[in-house]
């Protein structure tokens, strides 16, 4: 956020760039104005939510007349003043700039066809855009650890970094626990953890993202794929309650890295470190771990593939015959399926009996941090509490059910339920389950192929009570379907049920159950 | 429709047709002792000149390692999509190398992008011309197939080194 965003009121003021008269927020950060209208200032030690540091001298401008002074000014470290007159393009800008280039390229290692960042460095792009082709010294390069591993997320190779120190700042800003620094001095300094150490801590990930060279590279994107091959998908992460806005990064129909974007109000630039690497439970490969189709268990206790119009046939008796049918919808699922959700389970009401429902509200001891992860390790409890008006269910009062009871309906009970809960569950398996994970509970007596949270559209209600829209990332398999359809779908088939079909089927397991049906339907 | 045929009228000495047989022989022993310009192909082999684009192949050092770091600039730019790369990484100082490298002669098109566009020298259009087999997957050459030792692509280097210098220059 810079600072002038901040402020109540702004009072503006004219000031030239380029010979052209603007009107400027007075007291503004002078490269921010200059990116706003449209100029391309290079910059690498320059960052919106950083202190300034103006280390890197890239940013450089020409002031004239009244300014700060004439001359050469850095332009991240210049405020807006009245009556300033810059030139951001003349000769004089552009030999400094490609001076101070030609300085942070003596010892660049110039491996950009190993380098991960190649695609998308600002170095790389900066010396396209202003630099020379070709050095001028003959001396040998400055050779230094390459691959130095800094904990067991990220990897620093101290030959490409440029010392711009963004990522210095970030842990002394931003998380306020200063872990990295420079050493040495003048041109053998190097980045270094203190002591030699690990980095700790759940916010690493974003000194990666900080990184204006690859310098610093995430251990587990390190190698999978060139940056110009991943197609990108704005949408919100699901690990925690804050709901921050995420793009995900796609090749191949598998996700490869999860990057932040940027938004005031909810996460700044910033994400936790266990949104962005723990995106393997949205990667599963079909038949191994993820639902290819639906399945349902036949009287030898088998479970058969079938497709969606059969496993509903299947389904549909089940919930008509039991009467006290405990529904949990997961909190992964969005505004809209609550909603079918709860229309679905009211449809049962409407046939006599009495189901029970609601959302399962995660381990209330989860304890987030100070700066991002909130408490709910669930993305959309206040959506479905709030907006949809679902009971939440705590994990004790799930504990001590009688399985064979239970609809679990949404993606993610596998992560969210504990261990011992989910044994006992899947021992003698839920009635239903709506999910993606095959492993998850093989006794289920029906089991319909849902999508994740990275494969449909909807709504999530983050802590702060901003609703945002879902966007599809990835690919389902072809024979699941959209959680929200497969609900709408079982209730039309629960209406439609025909009584003699159903009759013909289990005449003698009927029995009492199915009283209040008959009543309602004559 | 009227139909008119042209026909040439012969002369006594075509009429004879001895002196024109001999005429048309005395080609024929003409053309024995001049220079042949066929070949007897799969015994004689064509010697291709070092400006033919034949199959690419993969360079490989002296001490057995790929030249290639998998930085899949051939995989952008090839015209034919014929190109699959994948990384992984080494221990080497060049901490990067291909894991796996297919290309696809099926969809190659020969064009050479992929050796003009290679950063390192790598990838290398070699003057092997016999690309004709009898099933789809024996085409798709994986990296094993396609790692040459250099000694064999020497000539095509330093001659792809000159084309381009003076292009750029």
């Amino acid at each position: 956020m810079s600072p002038d965003t901040n402020k109540a009121e702004t009072t503006y003021t004219s000031i030239l760039v380029d010979g052209k008269e603007y009107q400027a927020p007075l007291g503004g950060r002078l490269i921010d104005f200059l990116h706003s209208i449209g100029k391309e200032i290079p910059h690498f030690c320059y960052h919106q939510g950083l202190p300034v540091a103006a280390s890197c001298r890239q940013c450089q401008i020409e002031s004239k007349g009244k300014g700060p002074r004439p001359g050469l000014a850095v332009s991240c470290r210049e405020t807006i003043i009245e009556g300033m007159e810059i030139l951001t393009d003349s000769e004089l800008v552009r030999k400094a700039r490609a001076g101070v280039m030609e300085f942070l390229l003596i010892n660049h290692p110039l491996d950009c066809p190993i380098c991960d960042k190649a695609g998308e460095c600002m170095l790389q792009d900066t010396a396209y855009a202003t630099g020379q082709d070709r050095g001028r010294t003959h001396e040998p390069r400055r050779h230094l650890d390459k691959r130095k591993s800094l904990g067991d997320k990220i990897l620093l190779d101290n030959e490409r970094c440029i010392l711009c120190t963004r990522c210095v700042r970030f842990f002394e800003a931003v998380t306020k626990e200063p872990q990295l620094t420079v050493l040495d001095r003048g041109d053998r300094s190097y980045l270094s953890t203190f002591m030699g150490d690990p980095l700790h801590g759940n916010y690493q990930g974003n000194i990666v993202d900080l990184c204006p060279v690859g310098a610093l590279t995430l251990k587990k994107f390190r190698f999978k794929s060139r940056v110009w091959f991943l197609h990108s998908t704005e949408t919100v992460c699901g690990l925690c309650s804050r709901g921050c806005n995420i793009s995900v990064e796609t090749r191949d129909n598998k996700i490869l890295r999860i990057r932040p974007r940027h938004n005031p109000n909810i996460n700044d630039f910033w994400m936790c470190d266990e949104g962005r690497l723990e995106f393997d439970r949205y990667n599963l490969e079909v038949t191994e771990t993820r639902l290819p189709s639906p399945f349902y268990r036949d009287s030898q206790g088998h479970q058969v593939p079938t497709n969606l119009q059969e496993a509903l046939d299947q389904a549909a008796p089940l919930l008509l015959r039991n009467p006290k049918v405990l529904f949990v919808l997961s909190p992964f699922a969005t505004i809209e399926e609550g909603w079918a959700f709860k229309e679905m389970v009211e449809t049962l009401e409407r046939f006599g009996l009495e189901p029970e429902m609601g959302y399962y509200q995660p381990d209330p001891n989860a304890k987030g941090d100070e700066f991002l992860h909130t408490d709910e390790p669930a993305p959309n409890c206040k959506g479905l509490r709030e907006e949809v008006g679902l009971k939440a269910i705590p994990p004790e009062s799930l504990e001590g059910q009688d399985p064979t009871r239970l609809a679990l309906i949404g993606f993610g009970f596998g992560e969210l339920l504990g261990r011992a809960c989910l044994e006992t569950i899947a021992a003698q398996g839920p009635l239903l389950h709506l999910g993606i994970r095959s492993d998850l509970f093989p006794n289920a007596l029906v089991r319909l192929a849902g999508w994740s949270p990275m494969e449909k559209a909807g709504h999530w209600i983050a802590a702060c009570g901003t609703k945002q829209y879902l966007r599809p990332a990835l690919r389902p398999p072809a024979l699941s379907g959209d959680d929200f359809q497969l609900l709408t779908r079982l209730q039309e088939r629960i209406l439609t049920w025909d009584e003699e079909q159903f009759e013909i089927q289990d005449k003698e397991e009927l029995g009492n159950q199915t009283q209040g049906t008959e009543e309602v339907r004559t | 429709m009227k139909v008119r045929r042209m026909e040439k009228r012969l002369s006594l000495m075509e009429k004879l047709a001895i002196p024109e047989i001999l005429k048309g022989l005395s080609i024929t022993f003409r053309n024995m002792f001049r220079p042949k310009v066929t070949r007897q192909y799969p015994e004689e082999r064509y010697e291709a000149p070092i400006a033919l684009k034949g199959q690419p192949l993969l360079v490989e050092n002296e001490d057995g390692t790929p030249r290639c770091v998998a930085c899949s600039m051939c995989e952008v730019v090839c015209p034919a999509m014929a190109i699959t790369i994948k990384a992984e990484e080494t221990e080497r100082y060049i901490e990067r190398e291909p894991e796996e490298f297919s290309i696809d002669m099926l969809r190659c098109i020969l064009c050479g992008l992929c050796e003009e566009v290679c950063p390192k020298e790598a990838i290398i259009m070699s003057d092997r011309y016999e690309l004709a087999n009898f099933t789809r997957e024996s085409l798709v050459f994986h990296k094993d197939r396609l790692m040459t030792p250099i000694k064999e692509l020497e000539g095509r280097i330093r001659f792809t080194k000159e084309k381009f210098d003076k292009w750029h220059r």
